[in-house]
């Protein structure tokens, strides 16, 4: 009988492919003296990605008054943020829209939640007490931290996720999660991160994001940040299915951000026009 | 069965038979749901937050964002299907305003608290609430038969 960990490996095999690109600019990202011209540079070397952006760029819909030859050119009206979202979602499409069976997730849930946790915490950390964490890397951690899902989903599946409900005496999504298939999303995710090579920064968001008190205090103001713009986008209705709101708010965010509840309303409106100006781009 | 999908802070309404009126996975948002018994005709707005005043320009917008424009504008959409009754006349039926455990900013009470301040101030409130818990809400109201259904992930479906 296989292992959990030959399992997980066998699943990471069979994952939908993401691109070379994706692992670049996931490299340059988590060096914190990147410079956004490096990204810019990863995506005009990649012709099917760079081709991608700017029929995207000059589609008519988008309603800019110019065109655009390069990338570097469509950075300014763009936003550095939408333009690491399209070569995300590009490089890893198959990746991040396919179904979570063992979630019930619908195809794109899994996107959308992850761009709207994204864009939450990049509201979040303009409330930082101390040290304001990089928002380009903030938003990529977003969403990278829940790709562990794709790895389980399947497991979860076969285990019987759905007629296990109410049976086991469990707090959390994590717990069934443990209790079902003996490892949680973030386990898997961390296998899956290493796997691809990611950087540390992004396997410690994707690891602790639903235990932020245990996570090295270098990393604690992105994970925290990522931890609770994870759980305001599953209370906003942006979910992956099953699990949306079976988690805990670890309340220590108060010791990151100084975010009052009106804050965070209008760190919520902000993140949804935010949300339908990138989904605009992604329907374009 | 045609569907009339309602979005985040989208609102509207249809006296058409045959018309399920859905909104998906509602968790701190609230669907308001109003049913005018003469036209019976049905209303529902999908409301994220609890006032206008956060982000005013949006509201102008997308009324059905906020609690206090979206009651007021999906009323006046009814209006506009033909419907004369006075909102006390109406019966609403409200449902959602889930949090996770140990979120003490709490934005489901509050969008909860905020919708029956408002329609207290308009001289009603609702007949019936599905609200609050830690779990999300696929709310489908059926314009045949008035029935209000309500189904959640492994929770099965129920009515409202």
């Amino acid at each position: 009988m296989k292992s959990i960990s030959d399992k997980i490996i066998d699943r990471i095999k069979d994952l939908p492919p993401v691109s070379k690109s994706f692992f670049q600019i996931m490299k340059i990202t988590g060096n914190p003296n990147y410079s956004f011209q490096e990204i810019a540079r990863v995506i005009e070397y990649d012709p099917v990605l760079t081709a991608k952006i700017l029929k995207v760029t000059n589609s008519s819909s988008l309603g800019l008054k110019r065109t655009f030859d390069s990338v570097k050119a469509a950075i300014p009206y763009l936003g550095e943020k939408t333009i690491i979202g399209m070569a995300v979602d590009s490089c890893a499409h198959g990746f991040y829209n396919s179904p979570l069976d063992g979630y019930l997730s619908l195809e794109g849930e899994l996107w959308k939640h992850s761009i709207m946790t994204a864009l939450i915490a990049k509201e979040i950390i303009v409330t930082a007490i101390n040290r304001v964490p990089d928002p380009n890397q903030v938003f990529t951690a977003g969403i990278l931290h829940d790709i562990g899902k794709m790895v389980i989903s399947g497991l979860l599946s076969e285990a019987g996720v759905l007629e296990a409900n109410g049976v086991l005496d469990v707090h959390t999504f994590l717990d069934r999660e443990e209790a079902l298939i003996s490892i949680n999303h973030c386990e898997a995710g961390r296998l899956l991160a290493q796997h691809w090579g990611l950087p540390e920064l992004y396997q410690q968001v994707i690891f602790y994001h639903h235990n932020p008190q245990m996570v090295d205090q270098c990393y604690a103001s992105i994970v925290y940040a990522v931890h609770l713009s994870d759980i305001v986008a599953m209370e906003y209705g942006m979910g992956t299915g099953v699990d949306s709101l079976q988690y805990r708010l670890d309340q220590d965010y108060k010791n990151f951000y100084d975010i009052s509840t009106e804050k965070l309303y209008g760190i919520i409106s902000k993140a949804d026009d935010e949300y339908n100006k990138i989904n605009e781009f992604f329907k374009a | 069965m045609n569907n009339l999908m309602i979005g985040i802070g989208d609102y509207n309404a249809s006296k058409a038979k045959g018309v399920a009126i859905k909104t998906l996975a509602l968790g701190s948002c609230v669907a308001v749901i109003l049913l005018d018994p003469v036209t019976e005709a049905i209303g529902m707005a999908h409301i994220a937050l609890p006032e206008a005043s956060i982000d005013f320009e949006k509201s102008k917008s997308k009324p059905g964002y906020f609690a206090d424009t979206a009651i007021i504008a999906l009323y006046r959409r009814m209006g506009e299907l033909g419907s004369l009754t006075k909102i006390q006349d109406m019966y609403i039926k409200i449902a959602g305003g889930a949090n996770v455990l140990n979120n003490s900013m709490d934005i489901g009470n509050r969008n909860i608290l905020a919708i029956k301040k408002i329609l207290w101030q308009m001289g009603t409130g609702p007949v019936a609430e599905d609200v609050g818990h830690n779990y999300s809400r696929t709310v489908t109201a059926y314009t045949d038969t008035g029935l209000i259904e309500i189904s959640s992930h492994s929770r099965g479906v129920w009515n409202l």
